[in-house]
């Protein structure tokens, strides 16, 4: 439960991407949080006609000099980024070795670090058939430790109901932001109706599908009785060759379409197994994908 | 197929048991997965692509299933009834006899038993020898031992039925003989069964193929043909008729004189019964005669039958007389009679005649021979007399006799007659107030007439009884000497008959019109090839005489047939199929089930 997180390896994990992200912050994207309000930050955006009442300072003199004509330069308003961590806390995260939840709790701790770190506001929210948890919007690294805990806090259980938990999430949440979903996917309801909600509300979405080695390759022999750990739905199989095809054309198919999905609708998508270190996934799958801007 | 152990199919109670385990066996392993959405979708896929995918999961059971029953059935030992077929060298008695040439369904008894006959040829290895013999009245080996089955084949259909009865015993006694000098030998004998005991011989296999069903048959039994006793120029044909069917039958009886149709009677006849009947009045003239059924029946060749009526022959008559005008006359008016004359002193004694009439005379000893006495002298009489009676009356006569059938001596008068002593030898025939006035007596084969009168000293010469009397005498005469017919003998019997001492090459003609030569020796032929009904012609010096073959066998006629033979108190049960044994082919069973448990073995591994 709370191993993991909260143990000086795990921390110093964190760290050690937080300095790398914010190299990568510095060497290559710069200002490229940016947001269509104008506002007063460094970052020269636009002129427009001086009237009156405006504040001289903004006055471009050198136009002036040129085209004996006031005009007033405009700015970009400094946005405050607010991270939306959404983990998936149903029963089918707790399989896996590691368990996916695990899994997904180290992710959002990673990204939770980083926002933190990069003072971006940061709250998380788990759910399942409901919201069983959020973590306020917070700001600075002071507020990790809390955020690791309360990540550390979440535990498995009930069905995935995505469309009726993103359908609260957003009408909870004031302010758009960016929306990174840790989950599975195994849910019976529509995911392109839960993630049209995000969509909706001009949420910069992204979606981080999480699958563990078994549910990827399984290794079933025999006449089995499968029992849904979610639903307690029974199936009875009796596995074959030609099954395990069938699976994993499958399960091909189930991810490939919620990738054309999210593709379709700006969303970011990546498939991660618990098999590969939660740190790979990060730095390396993670900058490919421009998760991390 | 039959099985030999039936208590094997209590086994099959095993099967709801392996069912039992098979449902037990099926409990799945339950595992918990995070989802079964993925799962769903590739089952039902899977499904719809090879509906028989449910079947598969039950292909195991099944294979198991199989093996049981498999192992089942060749514990039940099953067989089947197939030809029997051990030995190296096979006898076959074929029945040749009147009785297989019943047709029923179709089919004669014959024709079935070649059938048989053919296939058992058929099924013979090659190693196998193969001996045919025919089975009449006669036994006839038809082909010894050979492994040609074409040659055997070809001997088969060569056979064919004789219309004469059967005589199996022989042809069983030759197939014994024959299988004790090979040391070892099976015997088929196939025929209807109507054979009778067969002796007990070395034989062990001994197989017996029935041919033949309930059969519907009239039939002729009988026939004879005589001179009617009271008329010299009349015969009797005496016909017998018997009903060897199960219902009653209505028909005619016809009699033909070649394709003439002389007379024809209906009968009626119950299941089982036997009719006879005579007909007559046909004269003479006629020769070769034929009875004949107008019923349809499975046997045809017991509805003929014929006769031969020999040419009458003239009776040579001597008188021996001084002269009798009366009796002279009388004589030469009758028929087929030919009357010499002679004088007491210049007799002598002659077989050439069949009746010697003496008058007023007789010799001191007679031969051979038919005698008249008329009026010997008394001391030498045949019949002892004591001098002479005056004017006998003519008491009473011997009316039921045939001499003296139609006889009236009541207006004779006589005027001396002899005094005959009445004597146990001599009967009788008028009988004198004082005296017998005409005896008659046998001695050996010759009948001997004594009238104790002279003609000329009684008016009887001037009666109507006279010539009424002497043309009895002569039928009465000729009883004894004309043989009636009877040129005719039963199918399978030898025919003899004189020829002159000159004729060697005697040519008979079968009723088919085959001609076949015999030779003839001492005056006398001998013809054992009858074993076709019919008439026969022999050909012999420029004469021919004719014959009659007939079938005349109740027993062959009966159609009877048997399910098994009696052989020396062994009872050898019939198969119309062959000899058949029991093989058993338990052994495919066990390879097939084998087969099963293999191919169940490599699915059940085969299973992810």
């Amino acid at each position: 439960m709370g191993e993991g997180l909260l143990d000086a390896e795990f921390l110093s994990k964190l760290e050690l991407l937080s300095i790398i992200s914010r190299k990568i912050f510095r060497g290559e994207i710069k200002g490229e949080r940016r947001s269509r309000a104008r506002g007063t930050s460094s970052e020269f955006a636009d002129y427009r006609s001086y009237s009156v009442g405006d504040d001289f300072r903004y006055l471009d003199w050198n136009l002036y000099a040129r085209l004996e004509k006031l005009f007033l330069k405009l700015f970009l308003e400094e946005e405050d980024l607010r991270i939306n961590l959404l983990i998936d806390c149903s029963k089918s995260m707790s399989f896996g070795e590691p368990p996916k939840l695990n899994y997904a709790k180290k992710v959002a701790a990673a990204f939770g670090y980083i926002g933190l770190c990069n003072l971006d506001r940061v709250g998380a929210t788990s759910f399942s058939s409901n919201l069983t948890g959020t973590f306020p919007a917070v700001r600075g690294k002071a507020n990790v430790f809390n955020l690791l805990r309360f990540l550390d806090g979440i535990s498995c259980g009930g069905e995935t109901r995505m469309e009726r938990c993103l359908q609260y999430f957003c009408a909870q949440c004031k302010k758009p932001g960016v929306a990174i979903i840790l989950s599975d996917c195994l849910t019976q309801d529509d995911k392109q109706e839960a993630l049209k909600y995000l969509i909706y509300h001009k949420f910069d979405t992204y979606i981080i599908h999480i699958l563990e080695e078994t549910e990827l390759s399984p290794q079933l022999a025999g006449d089995l009785r499968l029992i849904d750990s979610e639903t307690g739905e029974v199936k009875e199989i009796t596995v074959s060759e030609k099954l395990l095809r069938n699976y994993q054309r499958f399960l091909k198919e189930y991810c490939g379409k919620l990738q054309d999905f999210c593709l379709k609708n700006g969303i970011s998508y990546i498939r991660a197994s618990t098999s590969v270190p939660f740190e790979e996934l990060v730095l390396t799958h993670l900058r490919k994908s421009r998760f991390i801007k | 197929m039959s099985f030999l152990n039936i208590s094997a199919f209590g086994f099959l109670g095993l099967i709801p048991v392996i069912i039992l385990f098979y449902l037990l066996k099926l409990k799945r392993k339950e595992i918990t997965v995070p989802s079964i959405l993925l799962w769903k979708s590739s089952v039902k896929d899977l499904e719809a692509s090879t509906p028989l995918q449910k079947l598969r999961r039950n292909l195991l059971l099944f294979l198991q299933l199989l093996f049981l029953l498999f192992l089942i059935l060749a514990l039940a030992r099953p067989f089947l009834k197939k030809q029997a077929r051990t030995g190296e060298n096979i006898i076959l008695i074929m029945d040749c006899s009147a009785s297989m040439k019943s047709r029923e369904m179709g089919l004669t008894r014959f024709e079935a038993a070649r059938k048989a006959a053919i296939k058992l040829i058929k099924d013979l290895s090659k190693n196998d020898r193969a001996m045919i013999i025919s089975s009449s009245s006669k036994t006839v080996v038809e082909c010894t031992f050979a492994s040609d089955k074409e040659l055997l084949a070809k001997t088969l259909a060569e056979l064919s039925p004789k219309d004469t009865p059967s005589n199996i015993r022989d042809a069983y006694l030759l197939a014994a003989s024959t299988a004790r000098t090979l040391g070892k030998a099976e015997v088929f004998i196939l025929s209807d069964g109507a054979i009778g005991q067969l002796p007990k011989t070395e034989l062990e296999k001994i197989h017996f193929l029935s041919f033949g069903k309930e059969a519907s048959n009239l039939a002729i039994t009988a026939l004879d043909v005589r001179r009617k006793p009271s008329s010299r120029f009349d015969y009797e044909l005496f016909v017998s008729v018997e009903n060897f069917s199960v219902s009653q039958e209505e028909f005619y009886l016809g009699l033909y004189s070649e394709d003439k149709i002389l007379n024809a009677v209906k009968i009626n006849l119950r299941p089982g019964m036997k009719k006879s009947h005579i007909f007559s009045g046909f004269g003479t003239r006629t020769h070769l005669l034929r009875v004949e059924l107008d019923q349809k029946d499975d046997l045809e060749l017991d509805n003929k039958a014929w006769a031969v009526l020999e040419p009458k022959k003239e009776l040579s008559i001597l008188i021996v007389s001084d002269g009798n005008p009366f009796l002279e006359k009388l004589l030469n008016l009758e028929y087929d009679t030919k009357v010499s004359l002679v004088s007491p002193s210049g007799y002598s004694p002659s077989l050439e005649y069949g009746l010697t009439i003496f008058d007023s005379y007789a010799p001191p000893e007679t031969g051979e021979g038919n005698y008249v006495f008329i009026n010997p002298p008394p001391s030498m009489s045949p019949v002892p007399a004591s001098g002479y009676v005056d004017r006998p009356i003519i008491v009473d006569w011997e009316k039921t006799h045939p001499l003296l059938r139609y006889v009236d001596l009541s207006d004779v008068h006589i005027a001396k007659a002899l005094g005959l002593k009445q004597t146990s030898e001599a009967k009788t025939m008028v009988e004198g107030d004082r005296s017998s006035l005409i005896s008659i007596f046998s001695k050996g084969n010759s009948k001997i007439v004594l009238i104790g009168f002279s003609l000329s000293d009684s008016d009887w010469v001037l009666r109507a009884s006279f010539p009424i009397f002497f043309s009895n005498l002569l039928s009465w005469l000729e009883s004894g000497l004309l043989t009636t017919s009877l040129a005719q003998v039963r199918s399978g019997e030898t025919f003899s008959f004189p020829v002159g001492r000159e004729d060697k090459n005697i040519t008979i003609i079968e009723p088919g019109g085959r001609e076949l030569t015999i030779g003839a020796s001492g005056g006398m032929a001998h013809f054992d090839d009858t074993f076709k009904a019919g008439l026969y012609e022999a050909r012999f010096g420029g004469r021919r005489k004719f014959f009659a073959v007939n079938l005349l066998n109740d027993e062959e006629s009966r159609l009877e047939h048997s399910s098994s033979l009696e052989i020396g108190g062994r009872t050898v049960t019939a198969s119309t199929s062959g000899a058949l044994i029991n093989e058993e082919f338990w052994r495919g069973f066990v390879i097939f089930g084998l087969v099963v448990l293999m191919v169940e073995w490599y699915f059940y591994h085969r299973r992810p």
